[in-house]
Protein backbone atom coordinates (compact mmCIF):
# COMPACT_ATOMS: atom_id res chain seq x y z
CA UNK A 1 0.00 0.00 0.00
CA UNK A 2 1.63 3.47 -1.26
CA UNK A 3 0.94 5.46 1.60
CA UNK A 4 1.50 9.30 1.89
CA UNK A 5 0.29 10.17 5.19
CA UNK A 6 1.36 8.20 7.99
CA UNK A 7 0.20 9.39 11.91
CA UNK A 8 1.24 7.61 14.95
CA UNK A 9 0.19 8.22 18.20
CA UNK A 10 -0.44 11.80 17.33
CA UNK A 11 -1.00 14.56 20.53
CA UNK A 12 -1.21 18.20 20.65
CA UNK A 13 -1.34 20.03 23.69
CA UNK A 14 -1.93 23.77 23.79
CA UNK A 15 -0.50 25.68 26.97
CA UNK A 16 -2.68 28.78 27.27
CA UNK A 17 -3.50 30.74 29.70
CA UNK A 18 -6.41 28.96 30.86
CA UNK A 19 -4.03 25.95 31.07
CA UNK A 20 -3.74 22.93 28.93
CA UNK A 21 -5.58 22.21 26.57
CA UNK A 22 -5.62 18.22 24.77
CA UNK A 23 -6.70 18.84 20.64
CA UNK A 24 -5.72 15.28 19.51
CA UNK A 25 -4.86 12.17 21.72
CA UNK A 26 -3.41 9.53 20.09
CA UNK A 27 -4.41 9.63 16.58
CA UNK A 28 -3.43 7.08 14.56
CA UNK A 29 -4.22 7.53 10.61
CA UNK A 30 -2.59 6.58 7.56
CA UNK A 31 -3.55 8.21 4.13
CA UNK A 32 -3.17 6.33 0.89
CA UNK A 33 -1.89 8.24 -1.96
CA UNK A 34 -4.88 9.91 -4.34
CA UNK A 35 -7.26 8.84 -1.41
CA UNK A 36 -10.49 11.46 -0.68
CA UNK A 37 -10.56 11.39 3.03
CA UNK A 38 -13.54 13.22 4.55
CA UNK A 39 -13.08 14.03 8.54
CA UNK A 40 -16.36 14.63 10.16
CA UNK A 41 -17.12 15.41 14.50
CA UNK A 42 -18.47 18.17 16.52
CA UNK A 43 -16.54 20.90 16.74
CA UNK A 44 -13.89 21.47 19.06
CA UNK A 45 -12.54 17.82 18.79
CA UNK A 46 -9.29 19.06 16.89
CA UNK A 47 -9.98 18.94 13.10
CA UNK A 48 -8.48 21.91 12.18
CA UNK A 49 -5.37 20.80 14.71
CA UNK A 50 -4.73 17.78 12.61
CA UNK A 51 -4.89 19.77 9.45
CA UNK A 52 -2.70 22.40 10.72
CA UNK A 53 -0.16 19.97 12.00
CA UNK A 54 -0.30 17.77 8.33
CA UNK A 55 -0.03 21.47 6.79
CA UNK A 56 3.35 22.48 8.61
CA UNK A 57 1.51 25.65 10.26
CA UNK A 58 1.90 23.69 13.56
CA UNK A 59 4.10 21.39 15.30
CA UNK A 60 2.66 17.76 17.30
CA UNK A 61 3.75 17.75 20.50
CA UNK A 62 4.38 13.91 20.48
CA UNK A 63 4.40 11.16 18.02
CA UNK A 64 4.89 10.82 14.45
CA UNK A 65 3.85 12.38 11.30
CA UNK A 66 5.01 11.54 7.76
CA UNK A 67 4.85 12.77 4.81
CA UNK A 68 6.27 10.32 1.50
CA UNK A 69 7.91 8.94 4.71
CA UNK A 70 9.57 12.11 5.81
CA UNK A 71 8.70 14.05 8.98
CA UNK A 72 7.31 17.25 8.35
CA UNK A 73 8.81 20.44 8.59
CA UNK A 74 7.20 23.64 8.53
CA UNK A 75 5.11 24.59 5.53
CA UNK A 76 5.90 23.39 1.65
CA UNK A 77 3.86 23.97 -0.96
CA UNK A 78 3.57 20.14 -1.35
CA UNK A 79 1.26 20.49 0.87
CA UNK A 80 -2.01 22.82 -0.54
CA UNK A 81 -4.57 24.33 1.81
CA UNK A 82 -7.79 25.84 1.37
CA UNK A 83 -9.23 27.99 4.18
CA UNK A 84 -12.78 28.66 5.12
CA UNK A 85 -12.38 32.16 5.12
CA UNK A 86 -10.82 32.04 1.51
CA UNK A 87 -7.49 33.80 2.13
CA UNK A 88 -7.56 35.27 -1.36
CA UNK A 89 -5.16 38.40 -1.72
CA UNK A 90 -7.31 41.27 -2.10
CA UNK A 91 -5.06 43.73 -3.71
CA UNK A 92 -4.35 40.94 -6.44
CA UNK A 93 -6.67 39.77 -9.59
CA UNK A 94 -7.88 36.44 -9.63
CA UNK A 95 -5.72 35.63 -11.85
CA UNK A 96 -2.62 36.99 -9.63
CA UNK A 97 -4.02 35.26 -6.93
CA UNK A 98 -3.76 31.51 -8.91
CA UNK A 99 -0.65 32.47 -9.99
CA UNK A 100 0.77 33.27 -6.60
CA UNK A 101 2.46 29.87 -5.75
CA UNK A 102 3.71 29.61 -9.76
CA UNK A 103 5.42 32.73 -9.16
CA UNK A 104 7.51 31.39 -6.04
CA UNK A 105 7.62 27.53 -7.16
CA UNK A 106 11.14 26.61 -7.67
CA UNK A 107 11.71 23.87 -10.29
CA UNK A 108 14.58 21.15 -10.01
CA UNK A 109 16.95 22.14 -12.87
CA UNK A 110 19.12 19.05 -13.63
CA UNK A 111 21.37 20.34 -16.18
CA UNK A 112 22.42 23.12 -13.87
CA UNK A 113 22.68 21.90 -10.24
CA UNK A 114 20.14 23.98 -8.98
CA UNK A 115 16.63 25.55 -9.39
CA UNK A 116 14.64 27.89 -11.77
CA UNK A 117 11.52 29.43 -11.94
CA UNK A 118 8.26 28.90 -13.99
CA UNK A 119 8.85 30.64 -17.66
CA UNK A 120 6.16 33.72 -17.52
CA UNK A 121 4.33 31.43 -20.48
CA UNK A 122 4.35 28.76 -18.28
CA UNK A 123 2.57 30.79 -15.73
CA UNK A 124 -0.41 32.10 -18.03
CA UNK A 125 -0.94 28.90 -19.38
CA UNK A 126 -1.01 27.29 -16.08
CA UNK A 127 -3.57 29.82 -14.51
CA UNK A 128 -5.60 29.96 -17.79
CA UNK A 129 -6.16 26.31 -17.35
CA UNK A 130 -7.36 26.24 -13.36
CA UNK A 131 -9.67 29.65 -14.37
CA UNK A 132 -10.89 27.14 -16.70
CA UNK A 133 -11.60 24.57 -14.16
CA UNK A 134 -13.54 26.58 -11.82
CA UNK A 135 -15.19 28.60 -14.71
CA UNK A 136 -13.68 31.52 -13.79
CA UNK A 137 -11.86 32.70 -17.00
CA UNK A 138 -14.33 35.73 -17.55
CA UNK A 139 -13.20 36.90 -14.00
CA UNK A 140 -9.19 36.69 -14.54
CA UNK A 141 -9.13 40.28 -13.90
CA UNK A 142 -11.69 40.63 -11.13
CA UNK A 143 -10.27 41.50 -7.62
CA UNK A 144 -11.57 39.17 -4.65
CA UNK A 145 -14.37 41.96 -3.65
CA UNK A 146 -16.03 41.90 -6.94
CA UNK A 147 -16.80 38.23 -6.48
CA UNK A 148 -19.27 36.00 -4.51
CA UNK A 149 -18.44 33.69 -1.94
CA UNK A 150 -18.59 30.38 -4.04
CA UNK A 151 -16.83 32.36 -6.58
CA UNK A 152 -14.02 32.81 -4.33
CA UNK A 153 -13.19 29.68 -2.81
CA UNK A 154 -13.56 28.58 -6.30
CA UNK A 155 -10.98 31.04 -7.10
CA UNK A 156 -8.78 29.76 -3.70
CA UNK A 157 -9.37 25.98 -5.05
CA UNK A 158 -7.83 26.90 -8.28
CA UNK A 159 -4.93 28.69 -6.15
CA UNK A 160 -4.39 25.29 -4.67
CA UNK A 161 -4.57 23.04 -7.07
CA UNK A 162 -2.79 25.27 -9.76
CA UNK A 163 0.33 24.95 -6.99
CA UNK A 164 0.16 21.10 -8.14
CA UNK A 165 0.59 19.98 -4.25
CA UNK A 166 0.97 16.06 -3.67
CA UNK A 167 -1.83 16.81 -0.82
CA UNK A 168 -4.79 18.68 -0.22
CA UNK A 169 -5.94 20.03 2.95
CA UNK A 170 -9.31 21.57 2.51
CA UNK A 171 -10.79 22.76 5.83
CA UNK A 172 -14.41 23.03 5.96
CA UNK A 173 -13.87 24.73 2.79
CA UNK A 174 -17.84 25.24 2.16
CA UNK A 175 -18.66 26.15 5.48
CA UNK A 176 -19.34 29.48 5.15
CA UNK A 177 -21.67 29.45 1.67
CA UNK A 178 -25.26 28.85 1.34
CA UNK A 179 -26.73 25.34 0.75
CA UNK A 180 -26.87 26.43 -2.92
CA UNK A 181 -23.22 27.09 -4.14
CA UNK A 182 -22.07 24.37 -1.65
CA UNK A 183 -24.02 21.55 -3.42
CA UNK A 184 -22.51 23.23 -6.65
CA UNK A 185 -19.09 23.51 -5.20
CA UNK A 186 -19.06 20.11 -3.98
CA UNK A 187 -19.94 18.80 -7.53
CA UNK A 188 -16.97 21.13 -8.86
CA UNK A 189 -14.68 19.46 -6.38
CA UNK A 190 -15.72 15.94 -7.26
CA UNK A 191 -15.24 16.56 -10.89
CA UNK A 192 -11.74 18.59 -10.20
CA UNK A 193 -10.61 15.65 -8.59
CA UNK A 194 -11.51 12.62 -10.84
CA UNK A 195 -10.01 14.66 -13.96
CA UNK A 196 -7.00 15.64 -11.46
CA UNK A 197 -6.47 13.18 -8.80
CA UNK A 198 -4.72 14.59 -5.39
CA UNK A 199 -4.91 12.74 -2.10
CA UNK A 200 -7.86 14.83 -0.46
CA UNK A 201 -7.96 15.57 3.12
CA UNK A 202 -11.28 17.45 3.30
CA UNK A 203 -13.00 18.48 6.86
CA UNK A 204 -16.60 19.20 7.53
CA UNK A 205 -19.10 19.45 10.12
CA UNK A 206 -22.10 18.13 7.22
CA UNK A 207 -22.29 14.59 6.99
CA UNK A 208 -23.76 14.57 3.90
CA UNK A 209 -20.88 16.32 2.18
CA UNK A 210 -18.15 14.32 4.08
CA UNK A 211 -20.34 10.91 2.40
CA UNK A 212 -20.96 12.40 -1.20
CA UNK A 213 -16.94 13.37 -1.86
CA UNK A 214 -15.10 11.10 0.70
CA UNK A 215 -14.09 7.37 0.24
CA UNK A 216 -13.28 6.66 4.20
CA UNK A 217 -15.17 9.17 6.48
CA UNK A 218 -13.12 9.55 9.33
CA UNK A 219 -15.30 10.01 12.52
CA UNK A 220 -13.71 12.08 15.80
CA UNK A 221 -14.45 11.84 18.76
CA UNK A 222 -14.95 15.20 21.34
CA UNK A 223 -12.36 16.01 23.99
CA UNK A 224 -9.98 14.74 24.01
CA UNK A 225 -9.50 14.80 19.99
CA UNK A 226 -9.16 10.64 19.17
CA UNK A 227 -10.39 9.08 15.82
CA UNK A 228 -13.38 7.42 16.58
CA UNK A 229 -14.01 5.16 13.62
CA UNK A 230 -13.46 5.31 10.26
CA UNK A 231 -16.13 4.50 7.61
CA UNK A 232 -15.52 3.01 3.91
CA UNK A 233 -17.84 4.53 1.47
CA UNK A 234 -18.21 1.83 -1.05
CA UNK A 235 -20.22 4.05 -3.52
CA UNK A 236 -18.65 4.37 -6.96
CA UNK A 237 -17.41 7.63 -8.66
CA UNK A 238 -18.56 9.44 -10.00
CA UNK A 239 -20.93 10.45 -7.78
CA UNK A 240 -23.64 13.44 -8.19
CA UNK A 241 -26.64 15.01 -5.85
CA UNK A 242 -28.52 12.24 -7.21
CA UNK A 243 -26.46 9.59 -5.50
CA UNK A 244 -27.92 11.77 -1.81
CA UNK A 245 -31.43 9.65 -2.67
CA UNK A 246 -30.03 6.28 -2.74
CA UNK A 247 -30.60 3.83 -0.40
CA UNK A 248 -26.96 2.83 0.15
CA UNK A 249 -26.09 6.70 0.52
CA UNK A 250 -28.49 6.93 3.41
CA UNK A 251 -28.09 3.82 4.95
CA UNK A 252 -24.21 4.91 5.44
CA UNK A 253 -25.70 8.34 6.57
CA UNK A 254 -27.86 6.75 9.29
CA UNK A 255 -24.84 4.76 10.17
CA UNK A 256 -22.41 8.23 10.82
CA UNK A 257 -25.08 10.18 12.12
CA UNK A 258 -25.87 8.05 15.01
CA UNK A 259 -22.24 7.77 15.76
CA UNK A 260 -21.80 11.84 15.62
CA UNK A 261 -24.69 12.19 17.94
CA UNK A 262 -23.83 9.67 20.82
CA UNK A 263 -20.70 12.47 20.07
CA UNK A 264 -22.42 15.37 20.92
CA UNK A 265 -24.50 13.64 23.92
CA UNK A 266 -21.08 13.11 25.21
CA UNK A 267 -20.24 16.70 24.67
CA UNK A 268 -23.32 18.13 26.40
CA UNK A 269 -22.02 15.54 29.76
CA UNK B 1 -24.72 49.02 5.16
CA UNK B 2 -28.55 49.41 4.90
CA UNK B 3 -30.37 52.06 6.56
CA UNK B 4 -33.37 53.60 6.06
CA UNK B 5 -33.64 57.11 4.39
CA UNK B 6 -36.33 60.00 5.34
CA UNK B 7 -37.96 62.34 2.50
CA UNK B 8 -35.54 64.96 2.74
CA UNK B 9 -32.44 62.37 2.70
CA UNK B 10 -34.04 60.96 -0.59
CA UNK B 11 -33.99 64.06 -2.01
CA UNK B 12 -30.47 65.12 -0.79
CA UNK B 13 -29.64 62.03 -2.19
CA UNK B 14 -30.52 62.90 -6.20
CA UNK B 15 -28.87 66.45 -5.84
CA UNK B 16 -25.28 65.91 -7.52
CA UNK B 17 -22.13 66.11 -5.45
CA UNK B 18 -21.28 69.49 -7.46
CA UNK B 19 -24.49 71.12 -6.76
CA UNK B 20 -24.17 70.70 -3.02
CA UNK B 21 -20.79 71.87 -3.12
CA UNK B 22 -21.93 74.98 -4.65
CA UNK B 23 -24.78 75.60 -2.26
CA UNK B 24 -22.89 75.00 1.10
CA UNK B 25 -20.08 76.94 -0.01
CA UNK B 26 -22.53 80.17 -1.10
CA UNK B 27 -24.23 79.61 2.28
CA UNK B 28 -20.88 79.79 3.99
CA UNK B 29 -19.84 83.28 2.34
CA UNK B 30 -23.44 84.45 3.19
CA UNK B 31 -22.97 83.39 6.93
CA UNK B 32 -19.69 85.17 6.84
CA UNK B 33 -20.83 88.19 5.77
CA UNK B 34 -23.38 88.54 8.26
CA UNK B 35 -21.04 88.07 10.80
CA UNK B 36 -18.94 90.56 9.31
CA UNK B 37 -21.75 93.17 9.71
CA UNK B 38 -22.01 93.08 13.42
CA UNK B 39 -20.16 95.04 15.77
CA UNK B 40 -18.31 92.57 17.24
CA UNK B 41 -18.42 89.56 14.61
CA UNK B 42 -17.01 92.85 12.37
CA UNK B 43 -14.04 92.77 14.25
CA UNK B 44 -12.23 89.19 14.50
CA UNK B 45 -14.40 88.32 10.68
CA UNK B 46 -13.89 90.90 7.88
CA UNK B 47 -15.81 90.58 5.08
CA UNK B 48 -15.18 88.22 2.56
CA UNK B 49 -14.73 90.67 -0.33
CA UNK B 50 -12.29 92.09 2.02
CA UNK B 51 -10.07 88.98 2.41
CA UNK B 52 -10.42 88.66 -1.49
CA UNK B 53 -9.00 92.15 -1.85
CA UNK B 54 -6.21 91.96 0.55
CA UNK B 55 -5.50 88.39 -0.83
CA UNK B 56 -5.25 89.82 -4.42
CA UNK B 57 -3.20 93.13 -2.93
CA UNK B 58 -1.06 90.53 -1.69
CA UNK B 59 -0.47 87.87 -4.29
CA UNK B 60 1.13 91.32 -6.10
CA UNK B 61 3.63 91.45 -3.45
CA UNK B 62 7.15 89.64 -2.76
CA UNK B 63 6.94 89.11 0.90
CA UNK B 64 3.72 87.13 0.80
CA UNK B 65 5.16 84.48 -1.95
CA UNK B 66 8.28 84.14 0.38
CA UNK B 67 5.83 83.54 3.39
CA UNK B 68 3.93 80.97 1.62
CA UNK B 69 6.94 79.37 -0.18
CA UNK B 70 9.16 78.93 2.78
CA UNK B 71 6.19 77.06 4.97
CA UNK B 72 5.01 75.08 2.21
CA UNK B 73 9.11 73.86 2.20
CA UNK B 74 9.29 73.59 5.73
CA UNK B 75 5.58 71.06 6.13
CA UNK B 76 6.56 69.18 2.72
CA UNK B 77 10.11 68.40 3.38
CA UNK B 78 9.70 67.68 7.26
CA UNK B 79 6.97 65.82 5.94
CA UNK B 80 8.43 63.80 3.75
CA UNK B 81 11.35 63.09 5.70
CA UNK B 82 9.59 61.48 8.76
CA UNK B 83 7.77 59.49 6.04
CA UNK B 84 10.90 58.20 4.59
CA UNK B 85 11.65 57.46 8.56
CA UNK B 86 8.65 55.99 9.59
CA UNK B 87 7.97 53.48 6.85
CA UNK B 88 11.14 51.34 7.55
CA UNK B 89 10.75 52.14 11.63
CA UNK B 90 7.25 50.86 11.46
CA UNK B 91 8.08 47.80 9.44
CA UNK B 92 10.51 46.68 11.87
CA UNK B 93 8.38 47.82 14.82
CA UNK B 94 5.11 45.28 13.23
CA UNK B 95 8.00 42.37 12.14
CA UNK B 96 10.21 42.13 15.31
CA UNK B 97 8.47 41.63 18.49
CA UNK B 98 11.87 42.77 20.07
CA UNK B 99 12.06 45.93 18.15
CA UNK B 100 8.69 46.35 19.19
CA UNK B 101 8.90 46.38 22.88
CA UNK B 102 12.05 48.40 23.00
CA UNK B 103 10.86 51.60 20.89
CA UNK B 104 6.63 51.35 21.52
CA UNK B 105 6.24 52.88 25.26
CA UNK B 106 8.84 55.87 24.02
CA UNK B 107 7.10 56.11 20.81
CA UNK B 108 3.37 56.47 22.80
CA UNK B 109 5.20 58.81 25.30
CA UNK B 110 6.67 61.48 22.86
CA UNK B 111 3.25 61.47 20.46
CA UNK B 112 1.39 62.42 23.35
CA UNK B 113 3.63 65.54 24.00
CA UNK B 114 2.53 68.59 22.16
CA UNK B 115 5.24 70.17 19.51
CA UNK B 116 5.18 73.19 21.48
CA UNK B 117 6.23 71.98 24.73
CA UNK B 118 9.36 70.40 23.09
CA UNK B 119 10.45 73.23 20.86
CA UNK B 120 12.89 75.20 23.03
CA UNK B 121 14.79 71.67 23.28
CA UNK B 122 15.21 71.58 19.85
CA UNK B 123 15.81 75.37 19.17
CA UNK B 124 18.90 74.96 21.70
CA UNK B 125 19.89 71.58 19.77
CA UNK B 126 19.81 72.79 16.65
CA UNK B 127 19.48 76.34 16.67
CA UNK B 128 16.75 78.61 15.53
CA UNK B 129 17.29 78.39 11.42
CA UNK B 130 15.35 75.87 8.87
CA UNK B 131 16.18 72.96 10.75
CA UNK B 132 14.36 73.66 14.12
CA UNK B 133 11.32 74.14 12.04
CA UNK B 134 11.96 71.16 9.96
CA UNK B 135 12.92 68.58 13.19
CA UNK B 136 9.83 69.45 14.83
CA UNK B 137 7.35 68.92 12.00
CA UNK B 138 9.41 65.57 11.12
CA UNK B 139 9.22 64.52 15.28
CA UNK B 140 5.37 65.07 15.61
CA UNK B 141 4.40 63.43 11.96
CA UNK B 142 7.07 61.00 12.13
CA UNK B 143 5.44 59.65 15.36
CA UNK B 144 1.99 59.53 14.28
CA UNK B 145 2.92 57.81 11.00
CA UNK B 146 5.09 55.31 13.15
CA UNK B 147 2.47 54.14 15.00
CA UNK B 148 -0.30 54.36 12.69
CA UNK B 149 1.84 51.81 10.17
CA UNK B 150 2.84 49.76 12.46
CA UNK B 151 -0.50 49.27 13.84
CA UNK B 152 -1.48 47.98 10.13
CA UNK B 153 1.73 45.84 9.94
CA UNK B 154 0.51 43.96 13.06
CA UNK B 155 -3.52 44.38 11.95
CA UNK B 156 -2.39 42.18 8.95
CA UNK B 157 -4.51 39.22 8.40
CA UNK B 158 -3.20 36.24 9.55
CA UNK B 159 -4.90 33.83 7.23
CA UNK B 160 -3.33 35.19 4.12
CA UNK B 161 0.38 34.29 6.22
CA UNK B 162 -0.34 31.10 6.24
CA UNK B 163 -2.54 31.07 2.69
CA UNK B 164 1.35 32.51 1.43
CA UNK B 165 3.55 30.52 3.25
CA UNK B 166 1.47 26.93 1.92
CA UNK B 167 2.00 28.34 -1.34
CA UNK B 168 5.62 28.30 -0.79
CA UNK B 169 6.34 31.61 0.04
CA UNK B 170 9.86 32.42 1.73
CA UNK B 171 9.51 34.58 4.75
CA UNK B 172 11.08 37.22 2.40
CA UNK B 173 8.63 37.10 0.10
CA UNK B 174 5.71 37.48 2.75
CA UNK B 175 6.83 40.65 4.02
CA UNK B 176 7.18 41.97 0.32
CA UNK B 177 4.13 40.06 -1.28
CA UNK B 178 1.85 40.03 1.89
CA UNK B 179 2.70 42.27 4.71
CA UNK B 180 3.72 44.89 2.75
CA UNK B 181 0.28 45.35 0.22
CA UNK B 182 -1.80 44.75 3.27
CA UNK B 183 -0.29 48.08 5.05
CA UNK B 184 -1.22 50.16 2.14
CA UNK B 185 -4.32 51.42 3.46
CA UNK B 186 -3.05 51.98 6.81
CA UNK B 187 -0.09 53.82 5.29
CA UNK B 188 -2.08 56.16 3.16
CA UNK B 189 -4.37 57.16 6.72
CA UNK B 190 -0.78 57.52 8.10
CA UNK B 191 0.12 60.08 5.69
CA UNK B 192 -3.03 61.98 6.31
CA UNK B 193 -2.42 61.72 10.18
CA UNK B 194 1.15 62.62 9.15
CA UNK B 195 -0.05 66.02 7.38
CA UNK B 196 -1.94 67.17 9.66
CA UNK B 197 0.56 66.97 12.48
CA UNK B 198 3.00 68.78 10.01
CA UNK B 199 0.62 71.32 9.21
CA UNK B 200 -0.16 72.00 13.52
CA UNK B 201 3.73 71.57 14.34
CA UNK B 202 4.76 74.35 11.38
CA UNK B 203 2.21 76.58 12.62
CA UNK B 204 3.58 75.99 16.09
CA UNK B 205 6.92 76.58 14.64
CA UNK B 206 6.44 79.46 13.09
CA UNK B 207 4.70 81.23 15.49
CA UNK B 208 7.48 80.94 18.52
CA UNK B 209 10.48 82.14 16.73
CA UNK B 210 10.94 82.13 13.00
CA UNK B 211 11.30 85.67 10.89
CA UNK B 212 9.49 83.97 7.93
CA UNK B 213 6.67 82.23 6.90
CA UNK B 214 2.68 82.13 7.32
CA UNK B 215 2.80 81.56 10.88
CA UNK B 216 5.07 84.76 11.05
CA UNK B 217 2.66 86.75 8.64
CA UNK B 218 -0.35 85.89 10.74
CA UNK B 219 2.03 86.40 14.31
CA UNK B 220 3.09 90.11 12.77
CA UNK B 221 -0.27 90.86 11.31
CA UNK B 222 -2.36 90.34 14.94
CA UNK B 223 0.21 92.52 16.67
CA UNK B 224 -0.87 95.73 14.26
CA UNK B 225 -5.19 94.16 14.74
CA UNK B 226 -4.51 93.60 10.90
CA UNK B 227 -7.72 91.04 11.55
CA UNK B 228 -8.16 90.80 7.51
CA UNK B 229 -4.45 89.53 6.79
CA UNK B 230 -5.01 87.14 10.25
CA UNK B 231 -7.70 85.77 8.63
CA UNK B 232 -6.18 85.35 5.17
CA UNK B 233 -3.12 83.20 6.47
CA UNK B 234 -5.69 81.28 8.53
CA UNK B 235 -7.64 80.53 5.15
CA UNK B 236 -4.69 79.78 3.17
CA UNK B 237 -3.20 77.09 6.02
CA UNK B 238 -6.52 75.87 5.52
CA UNK B 239 -6.48 75.18 1.90
CA UNK B 240 -2.84 74.50 2.09
CA UNK B 241 -3.94 71.54 4.23
CA UNK B 242 -6.87 70.37 1.83
CA UNK B 243 -5.02 70.40 -1.48
CA UNK B 244 -2.39 68.23 0.17
CA UNK B 245 -5.19 66.10 1.42
CA UNK B 246 -6.32 65.73 -2.55
CA UNK B 247 -3.06 64.57 -3.37
CA UNK B 248 -2.78 61.75 -0.80
CA UNK B 249 -6.49 61.10 -1.90
CA UNK B 250 -5.39 60.45 -5.12
CA UNK B 251 -2.22 58.45 -4.34
CA UNK B 252 -4.83 56.53 -2.10
CA UNK B 253 -7.29 55.93 -4.87
CA UNK B 254 -4.64 54.63 -7.35
CA UNK B 255 -3.24 52.15 -4.78
CA UNK B 256 -5.34 50.68 -2.88
CA UNK B 257 -8.40 50.27 -5.14
CA UNK B 258 -8.56 46.31 -4.71
CA UNK B 259 -9.74 47.52 -1.28
CA UNK B 260 -13.73 46.47 0.46
CA UNK B 261 -15.29 49.95 1.16
CA UNK B 262 -18.37 50.04 3.26
CA UNK B 263 -21.38 51.50 0.72
CA UNK B 264 -23.65 53.90 2.18
N1 LIG C 1 -4.06 28.20 19.48
C1 LIG C 1 -4.78 27.54 20.41
N2 LIG C 1 -4.51 27.71 21.72
C2 LIG C 1 -5.21 27.05 22.67
N3 LIG C 1 -6.20 26.20 22.41
C3 LIG C 1 -6.52 25.98 21.12
C4 LIG C 1 -5.84 26.64 20.05
N4 LIG C 1 -6.38 26.24 18.88
C5 LIG C 1 -7.35 25.37 19.20
N5 LIG C 1 -7.44 25.20 20.54
C6 LIG C 1 -8.36 24.30 21.26
O1 LIG C 1 -8.12 22.99 20.78
C7 LIG C 1 -9.33 22.30 20.58
C8 LIG C 1 -9.43 21.83 19.14
O2 LIG C 1 -9.52 22.95 18.28
P1 LIG C 1 -9.72 22.81 16.70
O3 LIG C 1 -8.67 21.92 16.17
O4 LIG C 1 -9.79 24.17 16.14
O5 LIG C 1 -11.15 22.09 16.62
P2 LIG C 1 -12.14 21.93 15.37
O6 LIG C 1 -11.47 22.41 14.16
O7 LIG C 1 -12.47 20.48 15.34
O8 LIG C 1 -13.36 22.73 15.70
C9 LIG C 1 -10.44 23.24 20.99
O9 LIG C 1 -10.85 22.93 22.29
C10 LIG C 1 -9.80 24.60 20.93
O10 LIG C 1 -10.37 25.44 21.87
MG1 LIG D 1 -11.96 23.98 12.78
Amino acid sequence: MDNIVEIRNLTKIYTGRKGETIALNGVDLDIARNEFVTIVGPSGCGKSTLLNILSGLLEPTSGTVLCNGKPIEGTSADRGVVFQQYALFPWLTVRKNIEYGLRRKKIEDSSRKGWHRMSEEDIRATSAKYMEMVQLQDFAESYPKELSGGMKQRVALARAYAANPELLLLDEPFGALDAQTRTQLQQDLLEIWEKEKKTCLFITHDIEEAIILGQRVIIMSARPGRIKEIVDIDIPYPRDQRTKMSERFNEIKNRIWSQVYEEYLEDRK
Amino acid sequence: MIRKKGKIETFVDKVPHWALLINSIVLFIILWKLISMTERGGFVFAAPEVILKTLIDSAKSFPFWKHLGISLFRVISGFLLAFVAAVPVAFLMGWYKSIRSVFEPWVQFIRCIPPIAYLPLVIVAVGVGESSKITVIFIGSFLIMLVTIYQGVLNVDETLIKAAKVLGASDREIFFTVIVPASLPFIMTALRLGLATALTSLVAAEMTGASDGLGVMIQTASQYFQMKTVLMGILIIGAVGMILEKVVKLIERKLTSWQEKMEI
